[in-house]
């Protein structure tokens, strides 16, 4: 009898969470689903499968140029901010000093910003400024919204970390920077790995900033995808997202491996 | 190697130099390490904000709250205010609805399990926005599938409007926010250890006793930190309102990036900073609420 | 180049001494010298104008309690914080201003500070690297390291697979294995247990000694320190207090604070009543007792008597002849102690009486009953309050 009911228990809870998985996955889903259908329109595959959609996404040059933009973006944005974030991250958790707290919340809070909000102010800003490099002006505000991700993640490894290290690699031998540098940096790589990469996919992702800061000329690849959305209908697009989940998957697949996934939960 | 003996010498001269005494407050080297960073925000993030609050004032070439007027009384205006707060909150609500239990459900499953769930939040939540919205259009579509099932299974007995609606929008942002509830309270339940619940059994305590008792204020803290990142992220979300709910239904980052289409920077400033205040309020009232829980522990 | 003529004679390059440059001519002075050393954080004084001389070759225990600023000593010591005042000088030559990289002191840390993404070898290998020693020599000298703290074939473990004590004997090498000038340790012992304790304590002053290393050894455990030192310095609150060798700080302590810290005596609160040349007449609660020392008819003072002093009135130790105090006391209780039984009279506020008998004579004695004892008066200590 009471068996019974703790096996009903874990049934329940079960289904519960395949639900709340489907709930959550169902965009995906139907993505992966579109992306293989052989009709010419957004359909689920009815007619039979099809790669050919795959086939058409490496023949649109539409895509290469968006791609290689947002990559660079991307790259280049997230090694700016792993070097001002982890440097901030270090004097966060090393000093105490009248304000800190104030200082790591507005540090964090571009992450709690609206991005249209970021977006906006900086074209006025920019603009006025002079700056009317569109790649410039994308990557002065990718930094701006990966830096929180870095400094969050750096910190929380950190939090872990023991400066006594750096005090024994000090007596040792070692003058004190490279001292931090021998000690932190391969203790603190599984961190640095997540941060980037959480840092790489928010810059990668980003819509809202390039929707005021880019051009025709730089055109980031989600403004790419909206704008193909607005003007075809064929499932090519379905592809294009398929491709860029799976280096989502293989992305957070390496995180896993390299610092768990539970602590990115926490993190 | 090199012997104290060796290396004093030169250094000894130095020595005095090194250390001052009288000196009291001495900078401390690892504080200078967030002046970068800091700089770089100051410069490329507070500046600018405090610049479009500035031109928000700004209206016929004078300072003035014409813009303000326009947010807060204009019909289409107070009717986007309305909408964006709205439309979070139901969101925000429906994700503590499903992500509360859904976490619960987490804490108690199998390691295995909960690794197979972990994956299946953290991917939707770290793949592209822009691929989760096109993926609900294509659900949403009078033949999509939700209508085709509701459909076959006699539910309805023809096509219910899901795309360019209220309740759709809600539905598909509950969906696309949902990981970003379950995430934060999974990682506050999984700290408590797992005999409090049973301390509660053994002490007499019923399942919803021992929910409103034991489980919700101890989880508390995580919703507070979900609430906070599901309202502000829904509230200032552009694509997902532009993409599922069409041009009928104006929304407070609509409207700034319509002002901004039609070149009126000033009332697009006027809506972020009431979009700003919005959020902001919201954050710190969910931040006071997650603070008094931890410290009435 | 040491490493090398040390191969080449085929001596342990540890067990060699290191040479000393007194090139400075002052071959009377100490070999590490802390003198008028004061450190201030945020107003408050964590060292208060501290000196201390240590040898070469001598085994120095800092003692105190928790937040006497024990650890703060040592990182001045070792360069690893600055000082406000005050200087620090090796073998003749004022170092106060190296920073820590130059001045080769091997520090064993609290927690050992090991490196946990490098392999037990690639710890003690560490320091050798930093200072770019030979790097042909550098897996001998792992080698012989490891060997010396029992730790051979050790080498390619992970620092989490080791047990403390084991954990403890890395920290150990890996400190040694630069050929420091001297060794600090910070409590290497506290997390422990006893019983491994007692062994490692042993081990490492053997092992210290081997290689006639000068040693600053910092606990707060009283035994610890009588057990492993050449001589004791009592910190307290930010100046040491004593500074001397285990028999003395333990028989003729300094201060008050110096004898309360090692070991529970009986401390009894007492007033000069007279005073004939050094003998002074004490009065206690329980009774009048004398004892030697200079102080003004009239003052308050402290009585302090070690437990072993203490003998019940009329045994063998009680011989005729002996300048002795005796006092009527009333037994409360009897503390088995191994070896040794703990018997405690009833005291008065915030004095306390205690003597310590041998388990064999147990016997005699009875809890709630009257009992006579006495001690030598030169044991008797006075302290002003
Ligand atoms: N960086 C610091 N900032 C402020 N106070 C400090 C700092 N370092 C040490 N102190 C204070 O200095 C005092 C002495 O500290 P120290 O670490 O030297 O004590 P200790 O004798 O080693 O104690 P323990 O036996 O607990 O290790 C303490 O009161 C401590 O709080
Ligand atoms: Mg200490």
């Amino acid at each position: 009898m009471k068996r019974n009911l703790t096996l009903l228990k874990a049934f329940a809870r079960g289904l519960w969470l395949t639900l709340a998985l489907l709930i959550v996955n169902a965009p995906l889903i139907i993505v992966l689903l579109v992306s293989l259908s052989s009709s010419p329109i957004f359909d689920l595959p009815r007619e039979g499968l099809s790669l050919r959609w795959y086939a058409k996404v490496f023949q649109l040059d539409s895509i290469a140029g968006p791609l290689l933009t947002s990559l660079q973006l991307a790259l280049s944005a997230t090694a700016v901010s792993l070097v001002l974030g982890t440097a901030c991250a270090l004097g966060l958790s090393r000093s105490r000093f009248p304000g800190r707290d104030l200082l790591v919340t507005g540090v964090l809070s571009p992450m709690m910003l609206p991005g249209v909000v970021i977006g906006i102010a900086l074209l006025f800003y920019l603009r006025a400024l002079g700056i009317t490099n569109s790649f410039l002006s994308l990557f002065i505000a990718h930094v701006v919204i990966t830096l929180p991700y870095i400094v969050r993640i750096t910190l929380a490894g950190l939090s872990l970390f023991d400066f006594a290290l750096v005090d024994a690699a000090r007596t040792l031998g070692y003058p004190p920077v490279k001292a931090v540098i021998k000690v932190l940096v391969p203790n603190l790589a599984p961190s640095f790995v997540s941060a980037a990469v959480f840092a790489f996919l928010a810059s990668f992702d980003n819509y809202a900033i390039a929707l005021f800061v880019g051009d025709i000329y730089t055109v980031t690849l989600p403004i790419q995808i909206i704008n193909y959305l607005s003007v075809s209908t064929d499932p090519v697009v379905a592809a294009i997202a398929v491709i860029l989940l799976f280096g989502t998957l293989v992305s957070l697949l390496i995180t896993e491996r390299l610092v768990g996934l539970q602590r990115l939960a926490g993190g | 190697m090199t012997s104290v003996a060796e290396t004093v010498p030169g250094r000894a001269s130095t020595s005095v130099h090194e250390r001052r005494p009288g000196i009291r407050h001495r900078i401390d080297p690892w504080q200078l390490l967030v002046l970068p960073a800091s700089a770089y925000l100051l410069l490329a993030f507070a500046a600018p904000l405090a610049v479009m609050f500035a031109e928000s004032f700004h209206a016929g070439g004078g300072l003035s709250l014409a813009n303000y007027d326009r947010v807060l009384m204009d019909s289409r205006g107070l009717q986007a205010t309305a909408n964006t707060v709205r439309y979070a909150s139901w969101v925000t609500f429906g994700c503590v609805l499903l992500g509360v239990p859904t976490a619960m459900a987490m804490v108690r499953a199998s390691s295995r399990t909960q690794m197979i769930v972990l994956i299946g939040m953290l991917l939707p939540m770290s793949s592209s926005i822009v691929v989760k919205s096109f993926g609900w259009m294509i659900l949403f579509r009078r033949t999509g599938l939700i209508n085709e099932t509701l459909m076959w299974l006699g539910v309805v007995s023809a096509p219910v409007a899901l795309l360019f609606t209220e309740h759709g929008l809600i539905i598909a942002t509950i969906s696309l926010k949902l990981p970003l509830m379950v995430l934060p309270v999974f990682a506050v339940l999984s700290q408590i250890p797992g005999q409090l619940g049973d301390a509660a059994t053994t002490l007499g305590a019923g399942p919803v006793y021992r929910f409103r008792r034991v489980t919700l204020p101890l989880a508390l803290p995580g919703i507070a930190v979900g609430f906070a990142i599901v309202f502000s992220q829904t509230a200032a979300s552009y694509l997902i309102p532009t993409l599922l709910a069409g041009g009928r239904y104006p929304t407070l980052s609509k409207s700034i990036v319509e002002s901004y289409i039609v070149s009126n920077a000033a009332l697009g400033s006027a809506f972020s900073v009431v979009l700003l205040v919005t959020v902001g309020v919201v954050v710190w009232l969910s931040g006071r609420l997650g603070k008094d829980h931890q410290s009435a522990r | 180049m040491l490493d090398t003529v040390a191969k080449l004679q085929g001596v342990s390059s540890i067990m060699q001494p290191q040479p000393i440059d007194r090139a400075g001519g002052q071959t009377s002075e100490a070999f590490l010298k802390l003198e008028g050393i004061t450190r201030r954080i945020e107003q408050q004084t964590i060292l208060d104008d501290v000196s201390l001389s240590v040898e070469e070759g001598q085994f120095i225990s800092l003692l105190g309690p928790s937040g006497c600023g024990k650890t703060t000593l040592l990182r001045v010591a070792s360069g690893l914080a600055p000082c406000d005042s005050g200087t620090v000088r090796l073998a003749g030559m004022d170092i106060t201003g190296v920073p820590a990289h130059k001045r080769n002191m091997g520090v064993v840390f609290q927690n050992y500070a090991l490196f946990p993404h490098l392999s037990v070898a690639e710890n003690v290998a560490f320091g050798l690297k930093a200072q770019r020693r030979d790097r042909a020599a550098i897996p001998s000298i792992v080698a012989e390291c490891l060997a010396m703290v029992q730790l051979a074939g050790f080498g390619d473990r992970r620092i989490s697979s080791l047990s403390g004590g084991q954990q403890q004997r890395v920290a150990v090498a890996r400190a040694l294995a630069v050929r420091p000038k001297l060794v600090l340790l910070d409590e290497p012992f506290s997390a422990l247990d006893r019983q491994l304790r007692e062994v490692m304590q042993i081990e490492l002053r053997r092992l210290l000694r081997s290689v006639n290393m000068t040693v600053i050894f910092v606990t707060h455990d009283q035994d610890e320190a009588l057990v492993m030192s050449d001589r004791i310095a009592v910190m307290n609150r930010g100046r040491i207090e004593d500074y001397s060798d285990p028999a003395s700080i333990y028989s003729r302590p300094k201060s008050l604070f110096a004898f309360d810290f090692v070991g529970l005596s009986t401390r009894m609160a007492a007033r000069v009543v007279a005073a004939d040349g050094d003998m002074l007449t004490l009065d206690t609660k329980y009774g009048s007792v004398r004892a030697k020392g200079r102080f003004y008819p009239g003052t308050s003072v402290i009585v302090g008597v070690r437990p072993e002093s203490i003998g019940p009135a009329g045994d063998k130790s009680d011989a005729a002849g002996e300048d002795r105090n005796r006092l009527k006391l009333w037994l409360t209780d009897i503390v088995f102690q191994g070896s040794k039984r703990h018997l405690h009279f009833a005291a008065q506020e915030s004095d306390r009486l205690v003597a310590e008998v041998n388990s064999a004579a147990i016997n005699m004695f009875e809890p709630d009953s009257e009992l006579s004892v006495s001690w030598r008066v030169q044991d008797t200590l006075v302290f002003p309050t």
